[in-house]
């Protein structure tokens, strides 16, 4: 096997350790054939599906573009926490399932691999958000509703984003700890399971479900009078203090979790 | 004459009960340290302790491993092998001493600059299944700054060059071939010191060889040092020249392998027609307590058992079977770890 060959000896570089893009782009490397660009296209492709066809319900109605602006967290709290869940679960599993935490800990340090990993994650939730927000607009012009203003966009992509990345830090703080991704599968389901339902809970416990906050964050509420059965779409101020607090539970939650991760002995 | 039998086993300091109980096999690693390599040591660990909770799984190790050998890391399972060589790549914080890697003292501060010269492969081969053998080195070639090189060479070096291999996954790889695929990985970049924990776990005998061939050629090849653990004593005996035995979190014995063989019992199994009254006559003759058909009978050289036998056979005595034995690196092993007496 061996063969007496003369190979130069010791050619181990001086060169500084890769910089964090490099390590998110070697974070992507290690996700070819998983097949997660596709598995996000088709979740979204879902997503998408189910909000056109309740917008063209709507559309019969009114073109007023809130009505959008209303539809799109409903639906984004029953799909965005399983993409969540599965794109934090595929980005760190890829090491659970290769064994290559010791490798890799003898050449990066943990916080630099637990923040690559992160920026992946909020990397390809960030693509996919702007895709959705994009393509809701488009659907909605499509579906004969006025043009969604760009403010209102960037509301909209912010709020999304954010509940986003908090259930991505804690998947992926579960992820790090527990090899088995059942637990945070799990979890993705439950959480999705439990947005289908945000909109009915009362108001302070559905502050207590990370899904409830695509709503919660929204700037359009609509009333319903029963009694002739007329909906209407009204704008309030964006509940900036939801954002704070799923802003502040995400910070904490990647802080504790990176803490752990260094910590933690392989 | 009786006389004449006792003088050679006695003048050569071999009767078999005097070297029995010397005893005190261990040589520890202060004094190995004062050997011939002691001027340039790959690794050194002072007092190195690890402990969970009440259990001390590694506990004031003293390892010293000198350049440009195959250190031979040996010791049962759960002997503390893995979690004393995941104290030296930093993976499991030591709960007292200390270890220096190449000279320099291991801290968290420095860690990864000295892991940039140290290849390791701990408990099981690491690499990414859905992606191919390139794939999966290209990924440790980027993390250490490598040139592109470096992966055809260690896939040659490992034999995983064959160009059928080029887009099979390493998932569809048999054990072996992922095992060569972790230690190409460990290789990458030639670095001075490997650290290679039960490389030959798995493998088929043929897969062994290779990698055992692999692991002696290492040091004259790239001028590494090589630590290698195992359980295995026969793996250990064919491919290092130092070894370390490490049992219950003690370090019993480290040394060159040649001292430890040394330090095993050689004997003369000897059986007569009247063994009772041989007993008698030879000096240290004592009935075998494996085979009680058997008198053992200190070490002696050709002359002394010539005349031994010369001696019996004028007292009416024949020798039917005299045969030479000497302890097996097992018998060395089993007696350094206290295991003798529970196998």
């Amino acid at each position: 096997m061996t063969g007496e060959k003369n190979v130069p000896h010791n050619v181990l570089s001086d060169a500084p350790r890769p910089g964090m893009a490099r390590q998110v782009l070697l974070e992507l490397r290690k996700g070819r054939r998983k097949h997660l660009w596709l598995i996000c296209a088709a979740m979204l492709g879902a997503l998408l599906m189910w909000f056109g066809v309740q917008s063209s319900r709507q559309a019969e109605l009114t073109a007023d573009y809130r009505v959008l602006l209303y539809s799109l967290p409903t639906v984004n709290a029953i799909f965005l926490p399983l993409l969540s869940t599965v794109v934090a679960s595929t980005v760190c599993d890829v090491e659970n399932r290769a064994n290559t935490w010791k490798l890799l800990l003898t050449m990066e340090r943990a916080e630099d691999l637990f923040c690559a990993k992160w920026l992946t994650c909020a990397l390809v939730l960030a693509t996919v958000v702007t895709a959705e927000v994009g393509l809701a607009c488009v659907i909605g012009v499509g579906l004969g509703f006025q043009p969604v203003p760009a403010g209102e966009c960037f509301v909209l992509w912010v709020s999304t984003l954010s509940v986003c990345l908090f259930v991505a830090t804690v998947i992926e703080c579960l992820c790090l700890f527990i090899a088995n991704q059942f637990v945070p599968l799990v979890l993705g389901v439950v959480l999705s399971f439990l947005g289908l339902f945000s909109m009915y809970l009362p108001p302070a416990v559905s502050a207590l479900v990370p899904s409830s906050y695509f709503g919660l964050m929204s700037t359009v509420r609509m009333s319903y009078d029963a009694a002739t059965g007329a909906m209407a779409w009204s704008s309030i101020a964006w509940p900036v203090g939801h954002l704070a607090t799923i802003v502040f539970l995400t910070v904490t939650a990647f802080a504790l979790s990176l803490r752990a991760f260094a910590r933690k002995e392989l | 004459m009786v006389d004449s039998v006792r003088c050679p086993a006695e003048r050569q300091g071999i009767a078999s009960e005097s070297h029995r109980e010397r005893g005190g096999f261990g040589r520890t690693a202060a004094q190995a340290s004062t050997g011939p390599c002691a001027a340039r040591m790959a690794v050194t660990t002072t007092g190195l302790t690890k402990r969970y909770g009440d259990a001390c799984v590694v506990d004031r190790v003293s390892l010293v491993v000198p350049e440009h050998a195959v250190y031979g890391f040996l010791g049962p399972n759960g002997a503390g092998k893995s979690t004393t060589m995941k104290m030296l790549l930093g993976l499991v914080h030591p709960t007292e001493g200390s270890a220096a890697v190449l000279g320099n003292p291991l801290t968290p501060a420095n860690r990864l600059d000295v892991l940039r010269r140290v290849g390791s492969l701990i408990e099981s081969p690491s690499c990414y299944p859905h992606l191919t053998a390139r794939e999966n080195l290209e990924i440790v070639r980027q993390l250490r700054g490598l040139p592109t090189s470096e992966i055809d060479e260690v896939l040659g070096i490992v034999r995983l060059d064959d160009p059928s291999l080029r887009r099979k996954r390493v998932g569809n790889f048999s054990l072996g071939m992922k095992q060569r695929l972790g230690i190409a990985a460990a290789l990458m970049g030639k670095p001075p010191l490997l650290l290679l924990d039960e490389p030959t776990n798995g493998l088929d005998p043929s897969g062994i060889h290779e990698i055992r061939a692999l692991i002696k050629g290492l040091p004259r090849m790239f001028n590494m040092t090589v630590v290698v653990s195992s359980h295995l004593l026969s793996e250990v005996d064919q491919m290092a020249d130092h070894i370390g035995i490490i049992n219950k979190g003690h370090m019993v014995w480290q040394g060159p392998l040649a001292d430890l063989h040394a330090r095993g019992r050689r004997w003369i199994s000897l059986r007569t027609t009247d063994n009772s009254r041989a007993c008698e006559l030879v000096l240290g003759a004592q009935i075998d307590s494996d085979n009680a058909s058997y008198l053992r009978v200190g070490a002696v050289d050709d002359a002394g058992a010539a005349r031994m036998s010369l001696y019996l056979a004028e007292r009416g005595i024949g020798v039917v079977r005299m045969e030479e034995h000497e302890d097996s690196l097992e018998d060395i092993f089993l007696a350094l770890t206290g295991m003798e007496e529970t196998l």
